[in-house]
């Protein structure tokens, strides 16, 4: 047994009381309190039987019902607390009203309330979606946008706009064509509706080649050599696009006979071209013999005018196909044009 | 978590949390915000949470003691034990409103377990982690909230 003292002694004095210590300890508990009289004194005088337990109520039968009816209500009464209240339920009318009433007790959300704004609850990433159309659209834009800058800077090359190319083709139009002669002139200068005229071409080259090699006086094919580059953006699908099939590179051209060509000029179109000798000063006798210089200007002969339409779309075209640098074929609508204006007045 | 799954949270519990505190504190807005705030966190501490819900709710449970903190709430004692005026409900007949008002009486703490564990029906043990009272105490509390809640119905009942 543990030894006795101060400590333990209200202890082992309790446990004796309720008969919880063996006949050994009760021996030495009686010892050590018959050499103790103080203490057995004091236990004897204590009021531990006269405690009261405050909590009475709680144990009172209304108290366990109502404890079991919440517990009941709660869904965490024993199965044997149950049996006993649902049979103080049945038989009594005052448990049930306060069953009945703990029951209301239990909230109910109400499912009509949402969260207004669930959408600026979430977190969203980066979508991007577009429909195939779109998609086509951007590859098409950056494959255009790419090939342009690649010309503009990859190559380091000067470049020929369809800007430029749509100025040549505006000033044809808006000066002078629209105005001076009916509609279907017009459209024999618009280069993309142009009917080929393979024959005339190959001789308006060979005739431009002759000028140039006599050095002739004629303002109209007077290049300037020295600004001509290899525009890099004729080799664009929208040039080629411009351009017939059947002339669209030189490789495809045909080898054309010049005396059966210049025969059957003669005899089909003998009003737009004239009988020209090749290599010679063809071309001076040519447009002289439907032009002529008055101060300067190219006056051209009214039964003429056609042929000088037909010749200066062939001529802006030629220097497409061969690739002239912008600034000359510009050079050409312009001097087409002012000649126009000139003998429009 | 990842986002997809934080947005099926939203879709899931958003409206649980909002009931929850709304019932709480009765201004909408107030409670968007104190949704807001829980979601917020949830997102930010979303390698750390294990169970959502209950992240959700504790949050919630923590915002609303910051905000009512600095509101004045009455009591279920102030109202059920001596404030009640019979006259004062007898427009109130429909028991729905009677209901409403013994919960917005309750104290505060004990009307957030009352609604956590008839809302959500979450066992004691689960409220105790989100309020951080004991298990025995959250006991206690809802029991004592029932049996105000219940005095508080009969009363009214028997004054009907």
């Amino acid at each position: 047994m543990t030894r006795i003292d101060q400590s333990n002694i209200e202890e082992l004095w309790q446990r004796f009381l309720d008969c919880q210590l063996s006949e050994t300890e009760e021996a030495e508990l009686m010892a050590y309190l018959e050499s103790n009289p103080d203490v057995m004194a004091m236990l004897e005088n204590s009021d531990v039987e006269d405690a009261k337990f405050e909590g009475k109520e709680l144990l009172s039968v209304e108290s366990i019902t109502e404890r079991l009816l919440i517990e009941k209500v709660e869904g965490v009464i024993s199965e044997e607390d149950e049996r006993y209240i649902d049979t103080k339920i049945k038989t009594n009318q005052n448990v049930n009203k306060s069953y009945e009433a703990y029951k209301l007790t239990i909230q109910k959300p109400d499912l009509n309330v949402h969260y207004p704004d669930k959408d600026g609850l979430k977190k969203r990433g980066i979508v991007i979606w577009l429909r195939p159309v779109s998609i086509a659209a951007s590859i098409v834009l950056i494959a255009a946008c790419g090939i342009i800058l690649y010309n503009a800077f990859g190559n380091g090359e000067n470049v020929i706009s369809n800007n430029g190319q749509n100025d040549i083709l505006q000033n044809i139009g808006n000066k002078t064509i629209a105005d001076a002669q009916p509609d279907n002139m017009t459209e024999e200068i618009v280069i993309g509706n142009t009917e080929p005229d393979l024959k005339e071409v190959l001789n308006f080259q060979r005739k431009a080649k002759a000028h140039e090699n006599n050095n002739a006086q004629t303002e109209t094919l007077a290049f300037n050599t020295d600004t001509i580059v290899e525009p890099s953006l004729y080799d664009n699908q929208d040039i080629a696009e411009t351009k017939p099939d059947s002339v669209a590179t030189e490789e495809t051209l045909p080898v054309i006979d010049e005396k059966n060509y210049i025969a059957e000029q003669n005899t089909e179109n003998a009003d737009t071209i004239e009988n020209i000798e090749p290599e010679s000063n063809a071309y001076n006798e040519d447009m002289l013999a439907y032009q002529s210089q008055d101060n300067g200007v190219t006056i051209i002969k009214e039964s003429r005018f056609r042929t000088f339409l037909r010749r200066s779309a062939n001529k802006i075209r030629s220097a497409f196909m061969n690739s002239e640098p912008a600034n000359m074929i510009r050079d050409i609508g312009d001097e087409i044009c002012l000649t126009i204006a000139n003998n429009k007045k | 978590m990842t986002r997809e799954d934080y947005n099926i949270m939203v879709n899931k519990y958003a409206d649980n949390v909002y009931r929850f505190v709304l019932s709480n504190i009765k201004d909408s807005e107030l409670a968007q915000d104190i949704v807001q705030d829980s979601f917020a966190k949830l997102w930010t501490n979303r390698d750390e949470v294990d169970n959502a819900k209950s992240f959700l709710f504790k949050v919630a449970y923590n915002r609303m003691i910051d905000v009512t903190r600095h509101e004045k709430f009455s009591t279920a004692e102030d109202a059920i034990g001596t404030g009640y005026e019979p006259g004062e409900y007898d427009s109130n007949s429909e028991l729905k409103e009677i209901l409403e008002n013994a919960l917005a009486k309750l104290p505060e703490q004990q009307r957030q377990l009352i609604l956590l564990r008839d809302y959500e029906g979450y066992s004691y043990n689960e409220i105790g982690e989100i309020t951080g009272l004991n298990e025995t105490q959250v006991k206690v509390y809802i029991f004592r909230a029932r049996k105000v809640l219940k005095d508080y119905i009969v009363k009214m009942e028997n004054a009907l």
